[in-house]
């Protein structure tokens, strides 16, 4: 190791059981940085040229990398593994980060990214001996498909009597039969001895893995120190680690106490300013809502530090033990539930009409043991659940289960029958997308109405967030490069409370920024969470507090003290942006990344029916009138949606429009030759591509 | 005039409640905040002391930047006192 890097990755065929090291040069890591940067560099040169890549062909691969500044010790949330493929749900290029132990123990056993590709003829297990730098395949043999019975069994074949020393990616059963699997990355806890795991969630990458065959990837590290990334200059990093923890843990208790729950904190935030995702997203509220709140998991959470790589002081992952479900292949067993965080809770809660912690807890429980994501199953559930009440399916379609909002038991159903692939839960389980297609072609649902309803976008599964009434947080989710995930950009109250961005151009200015800063989290190894969520005491008192720039500035005193290299915050926004485009440019290759594929459903826009308008009249009315689109009096509801969807369409495009001028890309949503040219990443096979969109 | 007070976040762990009607004198911001800091001592200390830069008030869903004490409230005004909100 040297000053973060290893400058080596390594690559697993698991078709032709190849296992090589592959070099890191200057200008890779001056071009993609680490991270998600070395991930999508790794997986654009595997691909076959020339087509598109199906995600179950064996060339797709499953890329993990941590990045230069991931499994430092010294400073809060610099334990994150990124992980890129080719998405089941998407069809092109995804990417998903997540905490757990994995990610730094690759980077220890001197590795700065995994590459696996091929497909095995049996179920395998891939281990890495970080001590030997030994790489082998192993057959998995009788070792349990479940995470949470999968985990510890892996723990006693590998651990060597020490299960601090490993760290596992696994996915589950569910992850066999479902488009939306995730992985699930772990950690050993020593205080409660047991393993507790985190996941990377979007765009289906524990599907890929299964499809390989793979039932866990194991590495195993034993001594971890703070010396092990080499850094550039040690007493710095000590310095400023110690500075941003010591905030973190004065201010943390006084601002969202995250270090006791959370992100549980947010329910009822989002509740009480109507961005809470009810009933599919039509409302953003509910009287019940804090039922699920802050104050109900302060009870339900087991007491602990709950750091999920060594050194965070944020530690929000909390969990929940001896929990019983009351259903399913595990009714009655007591289980630790890694959760719930708040996507969760709005996902599998208020967006399915549920205000039950203990069901929330047991959705969260099978998702994560299934190896499911919550966020694609609490959306997806819920447009299953708005159709069957509007009549769009049937008792008989739904395999006799009365989807109705609200009713917990035919939810939980339904995931164990979408994780068996069985009748209608195996169509549940493909996503949104496919669902619209199958509940029209099989059952003559309402082809038009599921197009506006079905919160998905470039066939990913939106997160849980309101963003009817904040047009920047619609280009948040619709312009983000993967699909409708929040961790690009969430302005939502940067727009709506604080009124920052009224313009256009203020809106694509924060569509830029904050998408380009958020990326460098992921080129790093790192967490977002304490950048924004506990900020320094005299933040308000800045020019911009939504950046919270005293902190940018620390960052990048911390990639100094790493890599040695002096990086202004400029340079840093420089790093991301060179990796944004190039992400974008991948999904051109997969036939993806242009303006149409930035569209949205109207249920993200605006009111679809007729009772959503009526639930916020009094803002539509005024938004009519005041915007001069039509005078409201004496007209029917119907004709008011109607206009208002008009206006608000036509707002949507014109932000297109500036944030695609901001970023230096074309009216089609394509980076200009200049830009490319501009940012380094003229390789000709991306420039023969861009051309092609000019 | 009184005003529904809703406390977010290390604020409400200070007032040891998530909302409260409170009863004040005069109709401005800065009254309510001073009928506030007297009743709440830890609300108080949070408000004024190393960490009040992550203060923000918000009225009626929009928040007040400074916030002027000399902003005027009106009856069924309810005001939020919540650290910031960054989101997922």
């Amino acid at each position: 190791m040297e000053r973060g890097y290893n400058n080596r990755t390594l690559y697993v065929n698991l078709s032709t059981n190849e296992i090589r090291e592959r070099p890191v040069d200057r200008k890779m890591k001056d071009t993609f940085t680490g991270g998600k940067g070395f991930d999508l560099w790794l997986l654009w040169n595997a691909l076959p040229k020339g087509r598109v890549t199906g995600w179950d062909d064996p060339e797709n691969e499953i890329c993990i990398a941590c990045g230069p500044l991931g499994g430092t010790t010294l400073y809060p949330g610099s334990g994150k593994s990124i992980c890129v493929t080719i998405s089941p749900l998407t069809g092109s290029v995804i990417d998903s980060n997540v905490g757990g132990f994995f990610g730094p123990f690759l980077k220890f056993s001197g590795f700065d990214a995994l590459e696996i590709q091929g497909r095995a003829d049996r179920e395998v297990v891939v281990f890495i001996d970080g001590e030997t730098r030994r790489v082998v395949i192993e057959e998995a043999g009788d070792l349990p498909a479940d995470t949470h019975l999968l985990v510890p069994a892996l723990g006693e074949r590998f651990g060597g009597g020490n299960p601090r020393s490993i760290s596992t990616v696994t996915a589950g059963s569910g992850a066999d039969k479902s488009l939306w699997g995730h992985l699930n990355f772990s950690y050993y806890d020593l205080a409660r001895k047991s393993f507790h795991c985190k996941q990377a969630g979007r765009g289906g990458i524990g599907t890929v893995m299964r499809n390989k065959r793979i039932r866990a990837l194991v590495v195993r590290y034993p001594k971890v120190t703070p010396e092990l990334n080499a850094p550039a200059d040690l007493e710095a990093l000590k310095t400023g680690g110690r500075r941003y923890s010591n905030e973190i843990r004065e201010l943390d208790p006084k601002q969202n106490e995250m270090a006791t729950i959370g992100t549980t904190h947010l329910v009822t935030i989002m509740n009480d300013h109507d961005l809470l995702p009810t009933r599919n997203f039509q409302y953003g509220s509910h009287k019940d809502a804090a039922s699920m709140g802050r104050e109900a998991f302060r009870k339900l959470f087991h007491p602990g530090f709950d750091g999920c790589w060594i050194g965070c002081s944020v530690a929000c992952s909390h969990m929940q033990k001896d929990f019983q479900p009351r259903t399913g292949p595990y009714k009655g067993q007591k289980v630790w539930v890694d959760g719930p965080e708040y996507e969760t809770i709005a996902g599998c809660g208020s967006n399915l009409g549920i205000f039950d912690p203990a069901t929330v807890t047991e959705l969260n429980f099978y998702c994560d043991t299934y190896g499911l994501d919550t966020i694609s199953v609490g959306t997806g559930l819920a447009f299953v659940m708005e159709c069957y009440e509007r009549g769009l399916l049937k008792k008989e379609h739904t395999g006799g289960l009365e989807l109705r909002f609200g009713n917990g038991e035919a939810a939980l159903e339904l995931l164990h029958r979408a994780a068996r692939g069985e009748g209608f839960g195996a169509i549940v389980g493909q996503g949104i997308r496919r669902m619209k297609e199958e509940f029209a072609g099989r059952f003559g649902a309402d082809k038009k109405l599921m197009e506006d309803i079905g919160m998905e976008a470039k066939g990913l599964e939106f997160s849980e967030y309101m963003t009817k009434e904040s047009l920047a947080q619609q280009g948040g989710y619709g312009l983000a490069l993967k699909g409708p995930q929040h961790d690009e950009a969430w302005l939502i109250f940067l727009d709506m409370v604080h009124g920052y961005l009224p313009t256009f151009e203020k809106k694509a200015e924060a569509l830029f920024w904050f998408p380009m800063w958020r990326t460098w989290f992921g080129l790093n190894g790192l967490c977002k969470l304490p950048w924004n969520d506990i900020v320094p005491p005299e933040n308000k008192q800045t020019p911009e507090p939504a950046k919270v720039m005293q902190h940018v500035e620390w960052y990048a005193e911390y990639f100094t003290g790493v890599t040695g290299r002096k990086v202004s915050v400029e340079d840093m926004i420089t790093m991301s942006e060179r990796v944004y485009n190039f992400q974008r440019v991948f999904n051109l290759r997969q036939g993806f990344g242009t303006r149409r594929h930035d569209t949205v459903p109207y249920r993200a826009v605006g009111p679809v029916t007729a009772e959503e308008y009526e639930s916020r009249k009094e803002r539509y009315d005024k938004q009519l009138r005041e915007k001069g689109i039509t005078d409201p009096e004496g007209k029917g509801t119907q004709e008011k949606v109607a206009a208002l969807r008009k206006y608000r369409e036509d707002q949507y495009e014109k932000l297109k429009d500036a944030v695609y001028k901001r970023r230096g890309w074309t009216k089609e949503g394509v980076p200009t030759l200049e830009k490319i040219k501009e940012l380094g990443i003229d390789f000709p096979d991306v420039v023969e591509l861009v051309r092609k969109h000019q | 005039m009184e005003i529904e007070v809703r406390f977010y976040g290390g604020f409400a762990v200070a007032a040891g409640t998530e909302s409260a009607r409170v009863v004040f004198g005069g109709a401005s911001l800065g009254a309510l905040l001073e009928e506030v800091r007297r009743r709440w001592k830890r609300v108080a200390e949070l408000l004024d002391g190393p960490g009040k830069g992550s203060a923000v008030l918000v009225l009626n869903g929009g928040a007040l930047e400074g916030p002027d004490p000399d902003t005027p409230l009106a009856e069924g005004d309810v005001l939020s006192i919540m650290p910031f909100v960054a989101g997922g």
